[in-house]
């Protein structure tokens, strides 16, 4: 077959099922892919840099932008990442703490939403698609309720919270969460048993632990290869120590093994929404911090004193010691890390993203070879990649 | 001269009648289909233009006979002009032979209630589904793009192979009514349908008539999630048009066959013959509609295994034991 | 009527089979040649049989023409040029023995006693051509089977894939 020359086909940046502006360059013998080349950069934005010019404080509405299916764990990764650079990690009021797993696997749950619902339609099950969409929905009017938006949520602060949940939101969430497991028989009814769904998806996108390892890939397309690492156990943050949550680990490297990931931590997600659900108590939202945090409101509005306080933490922002670090947390696609630089001025010296979406894009092409177009679409949908964290 | 006269009156009437259901039956399953897969999907489909959505059709034509025809450079012209017509024109005229009621009596004449009785009629319908590949591949060919390209030989290859299977599917149909005709086979099944007496030739024909007529979930050709969408990538304006009529075209085409082979055509007691078979002909679409809103795609190549490894060989066995125990049952 | 309609067929069909040699570009060529069956399907059906006129159309024009179409199109010969083929003198034996071949058919059909008598109506009804075939002349229609059955797994053991490590 070696005479028959290859056909190239430029899959994207504008094509039903690249999930956004990715641009595939395949080589097709027929319809069998010999190499596929990813080609990213067309939603770049230079967060990073932009994040050299802005305080601390204002950083924080970029990140939202970064993985916009799950903005609250890019909040929430950041905030950790300053409040280490100023040494208030232990400072953070327990309610903020539990906030904040609480809003991260409500995140966790609609991220996982919309990779099976783009996963389900690009292997042409539409009616899953409008189904996890109207979960979705509800997880938006959530955000809505807590942060006024309902994508770019901006909700977490350094030192806690922007505010407190609205009366009334903690049943909602738990009345939606008790509907959940019962929403998740339903895809799986309308695909799991499904020998067509099964047969595109078993021994597709095969990645081995090792190579998955090399490659740096994080997150359940990790665990699909049968590596146990997840930072939430591995590595706790905001209080994750605390609850009781098992880490989903499958081993037979391939689609099927990551979408039995993703659908078992959503189920461990309802479970962790569950006991975050009981532990919260009536409490402060804010560090005991003043100069990192705002002052209240009614002090900003009825003293002197709170008036000038807020106006300099605004203008001028807080000042981090000279140093550098780096913090991890794990996101629904992956590990996502912050590392920052202060060099003792209101404004990061240098922000660096260790985005998952990026570095999981490097497992596509091994994936692909050798594989069929209709793979390659597979292989898009279970890498769950959102363009907005790749390009930055 | 005037007998010949009538009967060439009564052949326009029927022609004219035919087309006119069919063309909107088949606008209309475009528009059930969009309301039932929305009912399926918790959305509403259209329901803006008219009441419930019904003048939803009119504005589409309207809209894709507005929009601009446009040819893709490097094109073949003529065949990327006349491939779209092909298809829609192939599904037409299958009609001609389907027999929708039983003969009736009219001003002292027994008109029969189909076109033309061709005593081949089945493989008359086999004839133009075999034309409807060219609509296909040609398309897609002409189309000068490599999405298309990849369509065209999908179709190609996926039809070529199922209608292996459906016809080898309707081999014991044929025997059990000794006969072509589609009259004649019909009035075999007063008795019962031949969905009871072939159970299995009608689970081969359903797979096979959905991979013939490139229904999801066999729509490889024209899969967007992989190829955009396929052959007809390149098409716009009525040319897609009359790609898109001729699914629904062919969607009444296959309700009718599968109705005339399986169902026992119009018969069927209290309603009317006409009455019965468009029941059917419109249970089967919704069968293929309800598919469609259930089933993800399979690959490519699992579909062509599939017919090549499983349906052909059960379709020969089931033509083997069919005619074995026709035999028996005749001596 | 009848004879009208054969006589337009068969310049439809002569034009068609004439376009078809002609044509450079392969696609162009399977096109006149599937239109071509069209005219001799029809023809059949005029002189009275309509399963052979429908097997024309299903087998040739519906798989074996479709069949050069995807060869076509998977060597992708279709879009580019052919070259220019060899000029007249090379053609010119060729042609010679073509025109000595239909000069004797031309005496063989003036020397023919039967030429001239009318052949009475004929209709040749699928039922009979099935008892022909599976009756009388079961034993050859067997035989072509069981050819076409070798040639079918001689084709499979070519196209096989190899065994890995092997080379061609």
């Amino acid at each position: 077959m070696a005479n028959f020359e290859t056909m190239t086909i430029n899959m994207g940046p504008q094509h039903p099922s690249t999930h956004g502006v990715l641009q595939l360059i395949l080589e097709l013998d027929g319809e069998i892919v010999r190499k596929a080349t990813p080609h990213i950069g067309f939603l770049h934005r230079g967060v990073e840099k932009l994040a050299e010019h802005r305080t601390y404080h204002q950083v924080l509405p970029l990140t939202d932008r970064l993985d916009y299916l799950a903005p609250m764990h890019n909040n929430l990764g950041y905030v950790l990442a300053v409040e280490k650079l100023l040494g208030i990690t232990d400072a953070i009021p327990e309610r903020a703490q539990v906030v904040r797993v609480l809003l991260a696997e409500l995140t966790r749950l609609k991220s996982h939403l919309v990779w099976l619902a783009c996963h389900a339609l690009d292997i042409g099950a539409m009616t899953v698609f409008i189904y996890c969409f109207r979960e979705r929905e509800h997880i938006m009017n959530f955000y809505e309720k807590i942060s006024g938006a309902r994508m770019t949520s901006n909700y977490f602060r350094v030192g806690g919270l922007s505010a407190d949940l609205p009366a009334g939101l903690e049943q909602e969430i738990r009345e939606f969460v008790n509907t959940m497991p019962g929403h998740i028989n339903t895809y799986e009814g309308l695909l799991t048993g499904n020998k067509i769904w099964q047969k595109r998806i078993k021994d597709v996108g095969v990645i081995s632990a090792e190579d998955a390892i090399d490659l740096g890939v994080t997150g359940p397309s990790l665990r699909g290869s049968g590596v146990d690492w997840d930072l939430r156990r591995d590595q706790p943050y905001s209080g994750y120590e605390n609850y009781d949550f098992e880490v989903v680990v499958e081993d037979g490297c391939d689609t099927w093994a990551r979408y039995i990931v993703r659908l078992k931590e959503m189920r461990e997600a309802c479970k962790i929404i569950h006991q975050a659900l009981d532990k919260l108590k009536p409490g402060p939202i804010l560090a005991d911090a003043p100069k990192i945090v705002l002052p209240p409101k009614q002090a900003t509005v009825n003293t002197i004193e709170g008036l000038i306080h807020h106006f300099k933490l605004i203008s001028e922002g807080f000042k981090p010691e000279v140093g550098e670090v780096y913090v991890g947390v794990e996101n629904p696609k992956g590990e996502v890390g912050y590392y920052l630089v202060s060099d003792g001025t209101p404004r990061p010296y240098r922000m660096k993203i260790r985005p998952a979406s990026f570095i999981n894009l490097q497992a596509l092409p091994k994936m692909c070879e050798g594989s069929m177009i209709a793979d390659v679409v597979a292989v898009i949908g279970t890498l769950d990649i959102v363009l907005g964290e790749i390009d930055r | 001269m005037n007998d010949l006269l009538i009967s060439l009156v009564l052949i326009l009437v029927k022609l004219g009648l035919i087309l006119g259901v069919v063309l909107t039956m088949a606008a209309y399953l475009v528009l059930a289909e969009r309301k039932i897969l929305g009912r399926m999907q918790l959305r509403y489909g259209p329901n803006r233009i008219g009441p419930g959505g019904m003048l939803q059709p009119l504005c589409d034509v309207i809209k894709l006979l507005t929009k601009e025809d446009f040819v893709p450079g490097r094109a073949d012209k003529w065949i990327f002009l006349f491939a779209p017509g092909l298809t829609a024109l192939a599904a037409l005229l299958s009609f001609a032979v389907v027999p929708f009621s039983p003969p009736l009596a009219l001003f002292g004449r027994e008109i029969p209630m189909v076109v033309c009785d061709l005593n081949i009629g089945l493989l008359y319908i086999f004839g133009l589904s075999s034309l409807a590949v060219y609509g296909v591949v040609l398309g897609g060919w002409a189309s000068n793009s490599k999405y298309s390209l990849l369509g065209a030989m999908r179709g190609l290859a996926q039809l070529v192979s199922y209608e292996l299977a459906l016809g080898l599917a309707l081999v014991p149909v044929v025997m059990s009514a000794k006969s072509f005709s589609l009259n004649a086979i019909v009035m075999a099944q007063a008795d019962w349908p031949n969905l009871l007496r072939h159970p299995l030739a009608f689970i081969i024909f359903m797979i096979s008539i959905t991979a013939e007529s490139k229904r999801t979930p066999f729509d490889m050709p024209e899969a967007e999630n992989e190829i955009v969408a396929g052959y007809h990538t390149e098409y716009s304006g009525m040319r897609f048009g009359l790609f898109f009529v001729g699914e629904y075209i062919n969607l009444v085409v296959i309700g009718a066959m599968t109705t005339v082979f399986f169902l026992g055509g119009w018969h069927g007691p209290f309603l009317p013959p006409v009455v019965w078979f468009i029941l059917k002909v419109l249970f089967v679409a919704f069968l293929f509609i309800w598919a469609r809103g259930s089933m993800p795609r399979p690959r490519y190549d699992q579909l062509m295994h599939f017919g090549w490894k499983v349906l052909i060989p059960l379709a020969l066995l089931n033509v083997v034991v069919s005619g074995a125990i026709s035999l028996a049952m005749n001596s | 009527m009848t004879t009208a309609l054969f006589y337009i067929l068969g310049i439809i069909l002569l034009a068609a089979t004439l376009m078809c040699i002609t044509r450079r570009n392969p696609v162009h060529a399977v096109i006149y040649l599937v239109a071509g069956f069209f005219a001799l399907a029809l023809m059949f059906y005029l002189l009275g049989a309509p399963l052979v006129a429908a097997w024309e159309v299903i087998v040739y024009a519906g798989a074996i023409m479709v069949l050069f179409l995807f060869i076509i199109m998977m060597l992708g010969l279709a879009p580019q040029e052919v070259p220019e083929g060899p000029g007249w003198q090379r053609w010119l034996p060729l042609a010679l023995l073509s025109a000595s071949l239909m000069a004797c058919t031309l005496l063989l059909i003036l020397e023919d006693p039967a030429a001239g008598q009318k052949v009475g109506g004929f209709y040749l009804a699928p039922q009979a051509l099935g008892e022909a075939l599976f009756g009388r002349y079961a034993m050859a229609v067997e035989m072509v089977s069981f050819q076409l059955l070798f040639a079918t797994i001689g084709a499979y053991l070519l196209g096989r894939p190899l065994p890995k490590g092997e080379d061609q």
